[in-house]
C-alpha cells in the first residue's frame, strides 16, 4: 500500500520535474502570445515635432484565423486652457486664453481585426489601414473562408501621437482567447527630409495566455491568484550606456529613452494603471545608486531625467556613474510594468554643418521572476 | 484502496499542472542565460561592434569566450576580383572558421562592455567619468547646442573583465560566452545578459540586438561537452540528456519584402534584410565547422506560401534576396511576410539567428541616406537535440 503510494509520488515528480523543464526548454527569445504590446508608438507630422512614424506590424503564427482586439491609448498631455497637444507649460500660454497647464491625459481608442492563418499585416500609425489584402468578396483565404473582413484599423487620433498599443486575442464573439498566436514589432522612423533619417525597432512584448485557464469575462488576470495570463516581471534589468557617455566609435554621446506602460489598465473606467518604480544603478565598479519615480500610464524619458531635472547631476549620468556603461534594475511597486529602450547616439560631429543628427537603436528590456500580484486588464 | 489511488492520481495532476503553469509563468522576452551568442559581431572597417554584457546576479561570474571568425578565405573571391556584395561562401571560397578565446570575469550585478576592433586592456589606472573641472564637459541639460560641448571621454573606467583580445582586421562572425566557474567548467548558472550595438563608420548608423541566450538547466555535468537539448545517452556524448535549453525548430521573421518601399518615406525608399546564421553545434576542439541547411517557408499578406533553402557553414550573412527571388517585393506580391526558418530534417544542427533592416532613400544621384534596425526574431517549438558546443579540455580546466 505504501509502496503504491510511493509510486505514484515519484512518478508524479517525475513527471512534473519532465513538465517543467520541457516548459522552459527553449532558449530566451521571444516567442508568440495572445497579448502584444507595443509601448511605445509615436506618429508626428513633419511640420510639428519633427516627422516621426511608426509602423507597427503583427502577425498570426498559427494555421487558424485569429481575432484581435486592439487599443491605443493616447498619453498625450494638452493644455488646460485651449485643449492643444503639449509637451511643456510654456506652449500653453497664449494671448486670448492665458497660460494653462501642461496635464497629462489619457483615453484609449479601440478596433477589431482579423488575421488570416500564418498572415502577416503592418500599418502607420499615423494612417491606420482600411484595405486589407483578403477582403472575404473578391479573395478568401486558402480554407476558403477566412478573411480581414470586418477589420479597420484607425489612425492614432491625434497628431502628435504619444502613447502605446495593446492587441488582444479574441474569438469571434470578442470573448478574450488563449491562442498564443501572435507576434509583433514596431518599427520607429524619424527624421528630416535632406538632413537625416533614423530608424529603430523593437519586438512587440507578448503576454502567453495560460492553455485552458482564460474565461469569457472582461477582467483578463496576469499572474498571480486566478492567472489566466502569465505574470509581468518581477524585475526589469536595463544594461545601457551612462547618459553622456561617449560612443566608443563615433565619440559622442550616447542617450537612452526608457518607455515603461503599467501592465494594468482599466480599458472599461478609463483608468490607467500607474506604479512606483524603483531603480538600483550598478555601475562598472559594482557601486549602487538607487533612485524612485512614480509613472502613471506612460513614462518616456531619457533615463537622467528619471530622478532630476539637472541631467549632468542624474545618478544615470556618466559624470555620476564614473563609468561607461550600467545596469539598471527596476522594481515596481503597485502595478506590474512592461518597456522597451530607444538608445541615441547623437553623431553631430559628422556633419556639424546641420542640425543635431540621431540615431538610435530600440531594444528589448531584460527580465527577471514574475510578480506574486496579478495585473489586471479590464475590457470594455 | 481504488479510492486512494484516485486521490493519489488527482493530487498528482495538480502537482504537475502547478508545475508546469509556474515554469511558464514568464513574459516572452529575454532572460538571463549561460550562454550568450552574438551571431553577428562586425569589425571590417565599414562598421565596429560594441559589446555589452551583464552579470544579474549577487556573485562573481566567470564566462570563457569565444570569437569565431566566418569571413570568406577570399575576401576578394577566390579568382581575386572583388566582390560585388552579392557573393556568400562557397564550396571554393569558405569562411575561414578561426576562433580566438578568452575569460571574462564580472563581479556581482557588473556590467561591462569593450568595441570589438580594440578589445579592452587591464587597466586599473583608467581614469572615471567625473563631472569635476578638467573632466570633459558635461552638456548643457537644455537647448540642442549643448549637444556640442562634449561627452564624457572615460573609455574603459570601471573593473576591467579581463584581458579581450581585439578582433584581427576585416571581422565578420561570432561572439559566444558560456558561463563557467572559477575552476573554468561549464555552470548553468544562468547570471549572463548582453547587446550588441553595431555601429557604421561613416554615418555613425546605430543597430541594436540583444544577445540570443541559452539558458542552463541542473543537470550540467561540467564536462567539455555541452549539450543543448536532447535526451540521456549513456554510452554517448550527453549522459545526462539535455545540460541546456535546445535551440529553436523554428524561427519567425515578419519582415519587409526584399527591395520593398518604406511605408513611411515611399516610392524612392527601398528596404531589405539580412539575416545572420550561426550552427548552434560547435566542435572547437575539432575545429571543423558545421553546416546547416535552412528551409524557408514564407507567407504573404494573401496567405500564399513559398518556398526555398540554403545552407550555411560555420556563419554567414545572408541577404534574403541573394538566397532566393522569392524574398523579393516583385516576387512575392505583397510588402509584408511572415518566414519561417527550420533546419532541414537531414541537419544535424539547430542555428542561431538575427536580423539586420536596411532603409535607403534614393534622390537623383542615387542613395542619399540610409538607416539600418536590427531585430531578434522569434522561436517556436525546440529541436529534439542535442547539439553539441565542444570546448577544447584544456580550456575548461584551472
Amino acid at each position: 500500500m505504501r509502496q503504491v503510494h510511493w509510486a505514484s509520488w515519484m512518478s508524479a515528480v517525475a513527471l512534473a520535474v519532465a513538465v517543467s523543464s520541457s516548459a522552459r526548454a527553449d532558449i530566451a527569445s521571444d516567442r508568440a502570445a495572445a497579448i502584444v504590446e507595443y509601448p511605445w508608438v509615436l506618429a508626428a507630422s513633419v511640420d510639428s515635432i519633427g516627422g516621426a512614424d511608426t509602423v507597427i506590424q503583427v502577425s498570426n503564427t498559427s494555421d487558424q484565423p485569429i481575432d484581435l482586439h486592439c487599443f491605443y491609448d493616447n498619453a498625450n498631455y494638452h493644455c488646460t486652457n485651449t485643449g492643444e497637444v503639449c509637451t511643456a507649460a510654456e506652449q500653453c500660454c497664449g494671448g486670448s486664453t492665458g497660460c494653462g497647464v501642461c496635464y497629462p491625459g489619457w483615453n484609449e481608442t479601440d478596433f477589431r481585426v482579423r488575421l488570416t492563418p500564418f498572415q502577416p499585416l503592418a500599418w502607420r500609425a499615423s494612417e491606420g489601414r482600411y484595405e486589407f489584402p483578403i477582403d472575404g468578396v473578391l479573395r478568401v483565404g486558402r480554407d476558403g473562408v477566412s478573411s480581414n473582413a470586418g477589420s479597420r484599423i484607425p489612425p492614432v487620433p491625434e497628431n502628435p501621437f504619444i502613447g502605446a498599443l495593446k492587441c488582444i486575442a479574441v474569438d469571434a464573439d470578442g470573448n478574450p482567447k488563449d491562442s498564443n498566436v501572435l507576434i509583433g514589432e514596431a518599427t520607429l522612423e524619424n527624421g528630416f527630409p535632406g538632413v537625416f533619417f533614423d530608424v529603430a525597432k523593437y519586438n512587440a512584448v507578448g503576454i502567453q495566455a495560460i492553455p485552458g485557464a482564460v474565461n469569457e469575462d472582461r477582467t483578463l488576470v496576469l499572474g498571480g491568484e486566478g492567472a489566466e495570463y502569465n505574470g509581468c516581471p518581477n524585475v526589469l534589468i536595463l544594461n545601457h550606456f551612462a547618459e553622456f557617455a561617449e560612443d566608443p566609435v563615433s565619440e559622442e554621446g550616447v542617450q537612452t529613452q526608457l518607455v515603461l506602460v503599467p501592465c494594468t489598465e482599466d480599458l472599461l473606467r478609463q483608468k490607467p494603471g500607474g506604479a512606483v518604480v524603483q531603480y538600483l544603478v550598478y555601475n562598472e565598479f559594482e557601486q549602487r545608486f538607487s533612485t524612485s519615480r512614480p509613472l502613471q500610464c506612460q513614462q518616456a524619458l531619457y533615463i537622467s531625467e528619471i530622478d532630476t531635472t539637472q541631467r549632468e547631476r542624474s545618478v544615470f549620468s556618466a559624470g555620476v556613474l564614473g563609468t561607461v556603461t550600467a545596469q539598471s534594475r527596476l522594481t515596481p511597486i503597485g502595478n506590474g510594468l512592461i518597456g522597451v529602450a530607444i538608445e541615441s547616439h547623437d553623431s553631430v560631429r559628422l556633419d556639424p554643418s546641420t542640425r543635431v543628427r540621431i540615431n538610435s537603436g530600440a531594444f528589448n528590456l531584460h527580465f527577471q521572476g514574475d510578480r506574486e500580484v496579478s495585473d489586471q486588464i479590464i475590457l470594455p | 484502496m481504488r479510492r486512494q489511488r484516485g486521490r493519489v492520481g488527482l493530487m498528482a495532476a495538480a502537482l504537475v499542472g502547478m508545475v508546469a503553469s509556474g515554469a511558464a509563468a514568464e513574459v516572452t522576452t529575454e532572460l538571463s542565460a549561460s550562454i550568450l551568442v552574438f551571431p553577428k559581431v562586425v569589425a571590417d572597417g565599414t562598421r565596429d561592434t560594441i559589446i555589452q554584457i551583464t552579470n544579474t546576479s549577487n556573485s562573481m561570474v566567470h564566462a570563457h569566450c569565444f570569437y569565431v571568425n566566418g569571413a570568406l578565405t577570399f575576401p576578394f573571391g577566390p579568382d581575386g576580383l572583388p566582390n560585388t556584395g552579392d557573393e556568400g561562401p562557397s564550396e571554393f571560397n569558405p569562411p575561414l572558421w578561426t576562433e580566438i578565446d578568452f575569460d571574462i570575469w564580472l563581479t556581482k550585478q557588473q556590467p561591462t562592455y569593450w568595441l570589438v576592433s580594440e578589445g579592452r586592456l587591464v587597466n586599473p589606472a583608467d581614469p572615471s567619468c567625473s563631472n569635476e573641472l578638467g573632466a570633459k564637459m558635461a552638456p548643457s541639460s537644455s537647448a540642442e547646442e549643448g549637444y556640442r560641448h562634449g561627452f564624457f571621454g572615460c573609455w574603459n573606467a570601471g573593473f576591467d573583465p579581463g584581458r579581450v583580445p581585439p578582433v584581427v582586421e576585416d571581422f565578420t562572425g561570432e561572439l559566444k560566452c558560456v558561463e563557467v566557474e572559477e575552476t573554468g567548467a561549464p555552470v548553468s548558472g544562468n547570471h549572463l545578459k548582453g547587446e550588441a550595438t553595431l555601429v557604421t563608420l561613416e554615418t555613425g548608423d546605430v543597430a541594436k540586438y540583444n544577445a540570443l541566450g541559452i539558458i542552463g538547466l541542473n543537470n550540467n555535468n561540467g564536462d567539455e561537452i555541452l549539450c543543448l537539448g536532447g535526451q540521456p545517452d549513456e554510452e554517448g556524448d550527453c549522459p545526462e540528456g539535455a545540460e541546456y535549453n535546445a535551440c529553436p525548430q523554428t524561427w519567425i521573421l515578419n519582415h519587409l519584402a526584399d527591395g520593398a518601399a518604406d511605408p513611411v518615406i515611399g516610392a524612392n525608399s527601398r528596404v531589405t534584410t539580412d539575416i545572420t546564421v550561426v550552427p548552434c553545434a560547435e566542435n572547437f576542439e575539432t575545429q571543423v565547422p558545421e553546416t546547416v541547411t535552412i528551409q524557408f517557408l514564407l507567407y504573404n499578406e494573401y496567405e500564399q506560401r513559398f518556398s526555398t533553402s540554403t545552407s550555411v557553414t560555420c556563419w554567414a550573412e545572408l541577404n534574403l534576396s541573394a538566397i532566393d527571388l522569392v524574398f523579393s517585393r516583385d516576387f512575392v506580391g505583397t510588402d509584408w511576410v511572415q518566414t519561417r526558418m527550420r533546419p532541414s530534417t537531414g541537419t544535424n544542427s539547430g542555428f542561431l539567428v538575427v536580423a539586420d533592416e536596411r532603409h535607403t532613400i534614393f534622390g537623383t544621384g542615387g542613395p542619399e541616406a540610409e538607416s539600418t534596425a536590427a531585430v531578434n526574431l522569434h522561436v517556436e517549438g525546440e529541436r529534439p537535440g542535442p547539439d553539441k558546443i565542444v570546448i577544447p579540455v584544456e580550456q575548461i580546466q584551472p
